[in-house]
């Protein structure tokens, strides 16, 4: 394209745009976006639990505020980061980029967390076999992250690394939500193993195709 | 109020008009977004072509996007969005191919350089062509032997090649340069 001819090629575009515009229906609203992941999430963790079962000592741990913190952390994580993809699923983000900031502050709280935790009650790394946690993990994981990447993709976002990021921090969250209520496992070793390190590899891995992911 | 309030509002309006299918509307939106947009990305590029490619970018993407557009929201705060996307998208590539260590022959300054001879620039600049028109690997093999000065075998060895089958290449691609620039200089 050179200078000369480029006024031409800019309203030949225009013209083109013109002829092929319809009315568009908006964008759902995030909160909207938000809400239906949450929900529908919500049900296929109840129908999920179910069938691995709760862990037998789940009504004594939830009065231990250990527990129960982290259970929090990973509930505030998951939440934040799907209402923050839910913004990021648009151009500006209804102009609220700064709230990438809160998942990403939860995020670094909670490994903080899991550092002190360890360097206190120290962390043996177990060897690495396929446990039922791993299992678990992805049956919790797979169906929430396809779903909200599905969302995700109903809009347009202009910042495809931090959708992708935020996109696993929400099933991250809630993936930490449901081993520690399903596994008797308390140790930070395992947790760390076959907990945390699955979320991690998957999350890693996509959010390096987060622009290919979310190409328009 | 100030001019850019009142742009951003008149925008608005356009674009809430053509978000319902009003085509006079989003014609006249799209055409004062095109200088706009030339105008706000020009600095950051590295040619004017390029400003061009991204404005025309832009405006592809504000068509696709519109439905996200929420009229309550100010519109350039929107925009700003997604020339920032596709600018920053456009230089990756741009740096991923290292265009930026590439120059054209259309650069005065890099004639007055680098050609000792500045009539013969033109025909630089058909040679150019002519070789961006080949074959990724036809391409590869020529400017090996031909500019760099390999040899068929180290090619050959450098392509996992017979060196045959790069000499044939090689000869190949030259019969066909050969035509293709003595067509155009007829």
């Amino acid at each position: 394209m050179t200078q000369d001819n480029n006024p031409k090629n800019v309203d030949d575009l225009i013209g083109s745009l013109c002829d092929d515009l319809s009315p568009v229906g908006k964008v759902w609203c995030p909160y909207k976006h938000f809400t239906l992941w949450l929900s529908v999430s919500a049900i296929y963790f109840a129908v999920i639990f179910f069938f691995i079962g709760l862990r037998l000592d789940l009504m004594d741990q939830m009065h231990d505020p250990v527990f129960v913190f982290e259970l929090v952390i990973g509930l505030a994580l998951s939440l934040t980061g799907a209402l923050c993809a839910s913004f990021l699923s648009i151009p500006d983000m209804r102009g609220m980029s700064w709230f990438k900031a809160v998942p990403s502050t939860i995020l670094g709280t909670f490994i903080v967390w899991n550092v002190v935790k360890a360097c206190i009650h120290g962390m043996d790394m177990p060897h690495f076999e396929w446990v039922a946690c791993i299992n678990n993990g992805l049956f919790l994981e797979a169906f929430p992250l396809l779903f909200i990447i599905i969302l995700s993709l109903r809009g347009k976002t202009t910042q495809p690394y931090w959708m992708t990021f935020m996109n696993v921090i929400a099933v991250a969250g809630v993936s930490w939500i449901g081993l520690r209520i399903t596994c008797m496992m308390d140790d930070m070793g395992h947790a760390f193993m076959y907990h945390f390190l699955p979320v991690s590899v998957i999350g890693g891995l996509l959010i390096l195709f987060g622009r290919r992911i979310f190409k328009w | 109020m100030t001019t850019q309030a009142v742009q951003d509002d008149d925008w608005s309006l356009l674009a809430a008009s053509a978000q319902k299918g009003d085509k006079r509307a989003y014609h006249r939106l799209l055409s004062e977004l095109a200088p706009y947009v030339r105008n706000i990305v020009i600095s950051s590029l590295p040619s004017a072509d390029a400003a061009d490619d991204v404005s025309q970018e832009v405006l592809i993407s504000v068509h696709k996007s519109l439905n996200t557009y929420s009229p309550e929201k100010p519109f350039k705060l929107w925009l700003s969005a997604i020339i920032n996307f596709r600018r920053t998208d456009y230089l990756r590539k741009h740096y991923a191919k290292r265009d930026d260590q590439k120059t054209s022959l259309d650069n005065p300054e890099y004639i007055a350089q680098n050609v000792t001879s500045s009539p013969l620039a033109g025909e630089l600049k058909d040679i150019e062509g002519a070789l961006s028109d080949l074959p990724d690997k036809q391409r590869q093999i020529f400017q090996m032997i031909k500019v760099e000065g390999y040899s068929a075998e180290e090619v050959a060895n450098k392509m996992d090649m017979n060196v045959s089958a790069v000499k044939v290449s090689a000869h190949r691609t030259a019969k066909k340069l050969k035509g293709v620039l003595g067509d155009s200089g007829q």
